[in-house]
């Protein structure tokens, strides 16, 4: 069985992958942890440009792997403690159209994602990537939820 | 409303809804709603190079572009970043609490973009050693940064627009908002601190070999660049304060847009084959991204919609001077929150200014204060409040630590309504004892 950890860094997918990875291990999966960084917005953009050369030192200083990178090798390091190899994918762009480009070209069998409890303004206008991905990818997809708010 | 008043209005409107959907580029929304004013003849072209762009802020935020790109070519802010870091031992406690002091500090003096440009991108890549989570850290910082930035004439765009416009100079900035600006800064870090105790965690599982490569002195890419910029950074303050001594006593016209571009434009010319990197780093947007804005405005002012929007200001406050200064803050706090706070306090510079000298109002230097206190601590409280807000949320996703709006505000808003609480108190103060 082939299986898609979609991760974004947050303690949600953190959570996704300790659900997922405890559910599925026995099986041996072929995992693959899969991080979009997101499209940077413009002004970043226009910013990191003006400052390039003084972002890459910082990068160079600071032996930064790359925008992404960390993500899956905490992701891989968790699944690791729980007895599973993963592979790290890392794109860029979209993060709902290219987890569906990542999930056509890989062939899963299963997608697992977190979902925020909460919408950002973006998903009420847009709609979350969890309802896209549900939405359109041809695998079955796991939505993993956060822990239930504990009353105090 | 007459048909021009109408047309006015309408251009700012939709110029202000385009910035805000952030789907085209801001500087050409801008620009495109000054185009449009000048063909549908509201104002000529001559009108609007000669009366309304305001080319004493277009000069001295050029001069201080000019010594920040420097500043930022040489290595500074790296330096700086990792000289405190050390100095703190790398605690993640202590860098909670200190890193945002210093951008409130940097941010007084520099444009908050690039200081949280680098400090952003500076606090994640310490706190991936540390092993601390960096959102409470950076949200705090560009809060500071931004309350920081009300404390001076050149520490926020739209202090440079209300000083300028209006005839304040950097030390007035300094005496009136500087006090205010201290105490909220550290009110600030405090509800900051309190609010993310409980996440700071201080690992002891630490990348020494990575902490021992970060040598300070390695940050400095260009040490003649990096004394240059420091000596021009300290020429600039120095005129700044002495400015308006100098022309007074000595006759001399040292305008404070001179001030920055005195010392910048030596750099540029002692520079060599460094002069076309600088000035390639200079934020030419901004700048057209003013000039674009200050036509906007310059639009409702001409139709007379200003003096209609300050008249019935005038009149709804007639004689309650501390109902109006507090109104002021708080409705400028709440619209920069939500809106860019360039135009906004483009527009207010010019209702305040319209507002004086009728009877029942207070003092112009009053309203300043309470205008520039909330535009320029209101901004903190989402996302996208101010540009130094959006670069910050911007870089922290990029590195896969997304915030999300909800954690934005619920990190930013309480630090936000304190230093806005005491901004509010002092501007009361103040008023009370006749001193603005």
């Amino acid at each position: 069985m082939k299986v898609l950890f979609c991760i974004d860094g947050s303690p949600l997918s953190h959570r996704a992958l300790e659900v997922g990875g405890d559910l599925f291990k026995s099986m041996k999966p072929q995992v693959t942890v899969l991080h979009v960084v997101p499209e940077v917005d413009e002004r970043l953009r226009h910013y990191e440009k003006l400052h390039e050369e003084e972002l890459k030192k910082i990068e160079k200083l600071f032996r930064d792997p790359g925008p992404g990178v960390g993500v899956v090798n905490q992701a891989r390091h968790a699944l690791g403690q729980l007895g599973l190899d993963a592979n790290r994918k890392v794109r860029k762009g979209d993060p709902a159209e290219e987890i569906l480009a990542e999930i056509k070209a890989g062939g899963y069998d299963l997608v697992i994602l977190g979902s925020h409890s909460r919408p950002s303004l973006s998903d009420l206008f847009f709609g979350s990537v969890v309802q896209q991905v549900v939405e359109a990818s041809p695998a079955t997809v796991l939505v993993v939820k956060g822990p239930p708010a504990t009353k105090k | 409303m007459n048909i021009p008043s109408m047309m006015a209005v309408s251009v700012f409107l939709l110029t202000y809804v385009f910035i805000g959907m952030e789907r085209i580029n801001r500087t050409i929304v801008a620009m495109s709603g000054a185009i449009l004013l000048l063909i549908l003849n509201i104002l000529s072209l001559k009108e609007a190079v000669t009366t309304y762009i305001h080319w004493e802020t277009i000069g001295l935020l050029f001069g201080m572009f000019t010594i920040i790109a420097v500043l930022s070519d040489a290595g500074f802010f790296t330096y700086m970043a990792l000289v405190v870091a050390k100095k703190l031992e790398y605690n993640p406690y202590k860098i909670f609490f200190v890193f945002p002091l210093v951008t409130a500090f940097l941010a007084a003096f520099m444009d908050s973009i690039t200081v949280m440009l680098f400090f952003a991108t500076l606090t994640y890549e310490i706190s991936r050693l540390l092993k601390f989570d960096a959102i409470p850290v950076v949200v705090a910082e560009v809060c500071l940064a931004n309350i920081g930035g009300a404390s001076t004439l050149v520490g926020d765009p739209p202090n440079v627009i209300l000083g300028l416009m209006l005839g304040f100079s950097f030390n007035d900035f300094v005496i009136h908002n500087g006090p205010t600006a201290v105490v909220a800064s550290f009110a600030a870090i405090g509800v900051a601190y309190w609010l993310s105790r409980k996440r700071l965690v201080y690992s002891k599982d630490l990348d020494r070999e990575a902490l021992e490569a970060m040598d300070p002195a390695k940050a400095i890419r260009d040490p003649w660049l990096f004394k240059m910029g420091l000596a021009a950074f300290g020429v600039a303050i120095f005129f700044l304060v002495t400015h308006a001594w100098v022309e007074n006593r000595l006759g001399i016209p040292l305008t404070a847009p001179l001030a920055p571009l005195i010392p910048a434009f030596f750099i540029l010319i002692l520079g060599g084959h460094r002069t076309e990197t600088i000035l390639r780093k200079i934020d030419y947007d901004v700048l057209l991204f003013f000039i674009g804005l200050f036509i906007v405005v310059g639009g409702l002012e001409k139709t007379g919609v200003i003096q209609q929007m300050a008249d019935f200001i005038a009149n709804l406050f007639r004689g309650r001077f501390l109902a109006l200064i507090s109104t002021l803050m708080w409705f400028s706090g709440v619209a920069s929150a939500i809106v860019d706070n360039v135009p906004f306090a483009m527009s207010m510079g010019y209702v305040i200014k319209d507002m004086v000298g009728q009877v029942g109002v207070p003092a112009l230097s009053i309203m300043v204060w309470s205008v520039s206190l909330g535009t320029d601590i209101g901004g903190n409280g989402t996302p996208i409040g101010a540009s130094a807000n959006v670069v910050a949320y911007a870089s922290m996703e990029k590195h896969g630590h997304r915030i999300g709006w909800w954690r934005w505000m619920k990190l930013a808003i309480p630090p936000t309504m304190v230093a806005l609480l005491i901004s509010n108190l002092g501007l009361a103060v103040k008023l009370w004892l006749g001193f603005y």
